[in-house]
């Protein structure tokens, strides 16, 4: 994961959701260490958090999976809702669940400013600082550990991906985080042009339709992951 | 269970009955061992059993059949079968009243035969048959007091030239008179004997014609017992009063009719035997049919088929009370607590056979309550199943809920503490401490995803399948012919049967084994099978251990089937199948 610049003077205006008061206070505690995020509001469920939207105007919103009243995917469909109503804000979905196709889903109408972020990776205090900033600017964020969880599962059991060179293995976890060319080539120390040439050969080896965009990208690799090959 | 709830005979009234039967039996072989007596030995037995045995088969009748007239018929016939052997006396009266008996017994025989099995006139040409008998008979009797001497009409009752003069002929009418008077007998009994015998035959072939198999098979032991003493008596009264035969013959013919009248009552014995049989072998039948068809839809389908009446219908306690029409046999199947289970309708004609109707009401009723108490069963096995499922559902969303929450917050904490302490955090064992909570949310998140995979409700099974096989322990391939969702019950049993006997392919399978999970769909029913290339077993010898008993419960608790292949080396196949 590469650092991103720190802009002290535009501070990331945060509205996190999470139906446990103490996630709430935990992730508080830990946004407060960032110096570049201003925490704006804290919700307990949906309507809060849509209401903070409208209100506070955020940069980025951290939902949880799952709040009341409906008790599963609430965070996904306030995600959608916000691609329309607020384009320009960028949502983490925090979710206990390890399942690529929640995280296709978060990205099935763009994958502009979306994240997806496993609870148990909370802590990880880079990644998720990280992870606010690229959504804020439109970037994509699939939870790495989720990510090499998966390869790794599926290395065992598919022929394809144990075809795959250590290096593309990178490169192909890489694009499932949602990592555009130039920032693989940056955080493998690469050229672009050998991370295309990686993409192009990840992609014939796998049998997957090669994507340019990134978010259809990501959904590709998502799927794949979730063994609908 | 019957609808038909008419009481029989009381034990009184039938042993009042044979007494009175064997009282004359008695009396009549009293009048065979008088003097002059033709043929004693024959007297001695025919007698006594012609007026016994009919009482005994037609007490049986009333017993067995109620509704029907046979019974009292053939008591009747058993005990007026007395007055023929008054024929025997030296009395001329007597003498005179038992050869006038003869042609009205005939006719009451007629009678009983005409109507099988119900004892009534049922149509228009059952009436209209009986109407020149019963003239021809009137005459035969009419013209008797204008002959001379009392001749008996067979030589069962012949009186060795000695009979007793007739008490009531007029002596004017001696020579020419008495000579057309036998004449006129002669002509009367003959007419009679073919009007009597032709239209029962006709009848009866008639009705041979319009019954079914099944009547047939009952028809047919009657017929062969019951009609030869019809024949042999026609042959007899022709040979007798026709044609000048020499008394040797007489007793060759007298032969012929002992035979008829011994048959005649047994020809009734061995038609309800008959009756009782079919009926015996059709519940037995029935039941096997209706309770291997879970479709009650069919069951009027089935039951008509036995009992050879397209008309057959059947209602069901969840159905309306059907308008009960006449010209039916309605037959009410019920417990014995006395809850209706189903009511069928057939033919009328199905009243006539008692023994049917029990028939398909002991099996209508056997497989409705095997039926109900499957469909129970079934039901209780769901609802457990489904209970169970919801309070796996539940615990594994308390988990994620209350543990998982707090152990994350946690987790940040500690990273915060660790970030905060810096170099301190090392010797606070901070990190292991953070390996150890790690280790924790990983088990906890393992636990929940085992109790109820969020993906199945929401994906369904295909997607929940491969999510909790990604990392199993034996390498799982899932081959998807395209498969619609299903009820969650559904979904449910057929995931955990396939996790169950993968759980089987890990424990016994032997390193190197790989499965695959087959998933289809044919007719809105869903396909599953389970193959690996594991070690197997005998089925024959394997017991049927937790593991596969508990996969059979969780299919048949959504009404589906389960079978398991295997052969010592050579892997293990389990298909099952769930109507959707």
């Amino acid at each position: 994961m590469i650092e991103l610049p720190v802009d002290r003077s535009a501070p990331i205006g945060l509205v996190i959701a999470d139906d446990s008061f103490l996630i709430r206070s935990a992730v508080r505690e830990l946004v407060s260490t960032f110096d570049d995020v201003q925490l704006l509001e804290e919700c307990p469920d949906a309507d809060c958090l849509l209401e903070a939207v409208d209100r506070l105007n955020p940069a980025v919103v951290m939902t949880d999976i799952r709040m009341p009243p409906g008790g599963d995917g609430e965070g996904l469909r306030v995600a959608d809702r916000l691609r329309r109503t607020h384009p320009d804000i960028g949502v983490i979905v925090l979710s206990q669940h390890e399942e690529p196709s929640y995280g296709r889903q978060l990205l099935e109408g763009g994958a502009t400013g979306r994240g997806y972020l496993l609870k148990d990776g909370v802590h990880d205090r880079a990644q998720v600082h990280n992870s606010i900033r690229i959504v804020a600017v439109g970037g994509t964020v699939i939870d790495p550990l989720m990510v090499r969880r998966l390869l790794a599962a599926e290395k065992d059991h598919d022929r394809r991906l144990a075809d795959l060179s250590p290096r593309e293995l990178e490169v192909l976890a890489s694009m499932a985080q949602g990592q555009s060319n130039a920032t693989i080539a940056a955080g493998l120390h690469l050229t672009k042009k050998a991370v295309e040439k990686h993409v192009g050969s990840i992609f014939s080896k796998l049998e997957l339709p090669d994507e340019e965009l990134v978010s259809r990208r990501v959904a590709a690799v998502l799927l794949y992951l979730e063994g609908g090959r | 269970m019957i609808a038909i709830a008419l009481p029989g005979p009381s034990n009184r009234t039938l042993a009042a009955l044979l007494a009175i039967a064997a009282a004359l039996a008695t009396v009549a072989v009293a009048l065979a061992r008088m003097p002059g007596v033709a043929l004693p030995e024959l007297n001695l037995v025919l007698r006594p059993f012609g007026i016994l045995v009919p009482a005994a088969i037609g007490s049986l009748w009333w017993r067995r059949r109620p509704t029907s007239r046979i019974g009292p018929l053939l008591i009747a016939l058993g005990l007026l079968g007395f007055v023929p052997a008054l024929q025997l006396t030296r009395d001329p009266w007597l003498a005179q009243l038992g050869l006038a008996s003869e042609a009205p017994l005939a006719i009451l025989q007629a009678f009983v035969v005409l109507t099988f099995p119900s004892g009534r006139l049922r149509s228009r040409a059952d009436r209209v048959a009986m109407a020149p008998m019963l003239f021809g008979i009137l005459l035969a009797v009419a013209v008797l007091p204008f002959i001379p001497e009392l001749r008996p009409v067979d030589y069962l009752s012949a009186c060795n030239n000695a009979c007793p003069p007739n008490p009531v002929f007029p002596g004017s009418l001696a020579g020419e008179g008495s000579d057309l008077a036998q004449r006129i007998r002669i002509a009367t009994v003959l007419v009679a004997g073919v009007l009597m015998n032709l239209p029962v035959l006709v009848l009866l072939v008639q009705r041979w014609q319009a019954a079914n198999r099944r009547r047939r098979a009952t028809l047919a032991p009657f017929a062969a017992l019951s009609l030869p003493v019809f024949v042999a008596r026609a042959v007899n009264q022709v040979a007798l009063l026709a044609l000048a035969l020499p008394p040797s013959a007489f007793i060759d013919l007298t032969w012929l009719t002992v035979v008829g009248r011994i048959a005649f009552p047994l020809g009734f014995l061995a038609a309800l035997l008959r009756a009782e049989f079919v009926a015996g072998r059709e519940t037995a039948h029935l039941i096997q049919r209706l309770s291997a068809d879970r479709d009650r839809a069919s069951w009027a389908a089935t039951i008509a088929e036995a009992l050879d009446d397209r008309s057959v219908e059947v209602w069901f306690s969840t159905d309306d009370a059907p308008e009960r029409r006449g010209g039916r046999t309605w037959i009410d199947v019920g417990t014995e607590d006395g809850r209706t289970l189903a009511i069928v309708s057939a033919a009328a004609s199905l009243a006539d056979e008692p023994e049917l109707q029990s028939a398909v009401a002991a099996a209508t009723r056997v497989a409705a309550e095997t039926g109900e108490l499957l469909d129970d069963l079934r039901q209780s096995r769901a609802r457990l199943v489904d209970a169970a499922d919801q309070e796996r559902r539940r615990l594994g969303r308390d988990l994620h809920d209350s543990a998982q929450q707090r152990l994350v917050a946690m987790r940040v904490r500690l990273a915060l503490a660790h970030e905060r302490l810096g170099a301190a955090a090392e010797s606070a064992g901070l990190p292991e401490l953070e390996r150890e909570l790690d280790g924790a949310l990983e088990d906890l998140r393992a636990v929940a995803r085992g109790l109820y995979p969020v993906l199945l409700s929401r994906d369904g099974l295909v997607p929940a399948l491969r999510s909790a096989t990604r990392s199993a322990a034996t390498p799982v391939t899932i081959v998807d012919t395209g498969i619609s969702r299903h009820p969650e019950l559904v979904e449910a049993a057929v995931y955990f049967t396939c996790l169950e006997a993968l759980q089987n392919v890990a424990k016994h399978g032997g390193p190197g084994t790989s499965a695959t999970i087959t998933i289809g769909e044919e007719d809105n029913t869903l396909t599953f099978t389970i193959r690996d290339d594991g070690r197997g077993f005998d089925t024959g010898t394997a017991r049927d251990g937790t593991g596969l008993l508990s996969m059979r419960d969780r299919i048949a608790a959504v009404d589906g089937s389960l079978s398991i292949e295997s052969t010592a080396g050579q892997g293990t196949t389990i298909r099952g199948r769930v109507p959707g």
